[in-house]
């Protein structure tokens, strides 16, 4: 391996073990599960403000929790401007996503698109799976990749058997839900946090 | 073909090693420092499995080389330690580095 190749990968062991904490996987399971129960035209007061909390509350878990474990790092100027151009594209692509969506809803209300209507829930699940995919290349983090399968599967799921989406939703974000609370819990008792932070 | 470098004067490159950056534990903190922009002490110490004072200890020594730059703060009232391997730090380990391959390269 070139050393390229091993500051890499130093690099990636590095997002992965700050992403051990199951926060962001926490995070992502509330908020599915929150946004599978309120009426679908709640659902963007739902999505946007957790964008407040995720940047306002994110920063401070992250801080009370994950530093004081396994340590503070800023990733290299190179990957920093990687994943700004990244989160540059994929926000302004969610917002379109998330605006289409709408505009479908309040279509389909008044009359509008019926043909779609019977694919409509399908259609949140590709998004959302899309979005859980984009997460885990942003986040280095292959377990969300899992998590982009087990949304889609769950809404096709729905579409398959004709039962409400919404129950399907609740059981996948139940289970990313669970998923992050059981890696918090063995990382707060596998890393003790550390009193002294001074070299 | 390219004349040999004479097996005495090999010897002698290896001599020249910086051995600063030759130790293991100070070439592994050099490695992960430059794999990333900065990072604390947290960080170096969950990474390279050295003891706390292990690691203070090689610090302070690259810190005296002018190889990493210190920076000490507070989290509250919790002090921090903030650690970015300088220019010069960077120019030692890649030197170190085209030296071992010189000296291994010629190996049979």
């Amino acid at each position: 391996m070139g050393r390229q190749g091993e500051g890499k990968t130093i690099e990636r062991r590095a997002f992965w073990n700050s992403h051990r904490d199951g926060l962001v996987d926490l995070f992502v399971g509330l908020l599915l599960a929150l946004s599978a129960l309120v009426r679908p035209d709640h659902m963007w007061w739902v999505w946007n403000s957790s964008g407040l909390v995720l940047v306002l509350g994110g920063p401070y878990f992250k801080r009370r929790i994950t530093e004081p474990r396994v340590g503070l790092f800023v990733p290299c100027e190179v990957t920093r401007n990687r994943d700004l151009l990244r989160i540059g594209c994929l926000a302004p692509a969610g917002l379109v996503v998330e605006a289409a969506l709408i505009g479908l809803l309040v279509g389909m209300k008044a009359g509008r698109f019926t043909v779609l209507e019977p694919w409509f829930p399908l259609l949140v699940g590709g998004a959302l799976a899309a979005l859980l995919a984009a997460l885990a290349g942003l986040l280095r983090l292959n377990r969300f990749l899992a998590y982009s399968a087990l949304v889609l599967a769950a809404f096709l799921l729905a579409r398959l058997t004709e039962t409400p989406a919404r129950l399907w939703a609740v059981g996948a974000s139940c289970a990313i839900t669970l998923c992050g609370l059981f890696l918090l819990v063995t990382f707060l008792s596998r890393y003790p946090p550390q009193e002294n932070m001074d070299g | 073909m390219a004349k040999q470098e004479p097996a005495a004067d090999r010897g002698r490159g290896l001599l020249e090693l910086d051995r600063l950056v030759h130790e293991p534990a100070r070439h592994l903190i050099l490695d992960l420092l430059e794999a990333v922009e900065e990072a604390d002490f947290v960080f170096l110490l969950h990474h390279s499995g050295l003891t706390r004072g292990n690691l203070s200890c090689h610090l302070a020594k690259l810190e005296e080389a002018g190889y990493v730059e210190v920076r000490k703060s507070f989290v509250g009232k919790v002090p921090r330690t903030v650690l970015r391997l300088t220019s010069a730090g960077r120019e030692a380990l890649h030197r170190y580095r085209a030296q071992m391959r010189t000296f291994m390269g010629h190996r049979p």
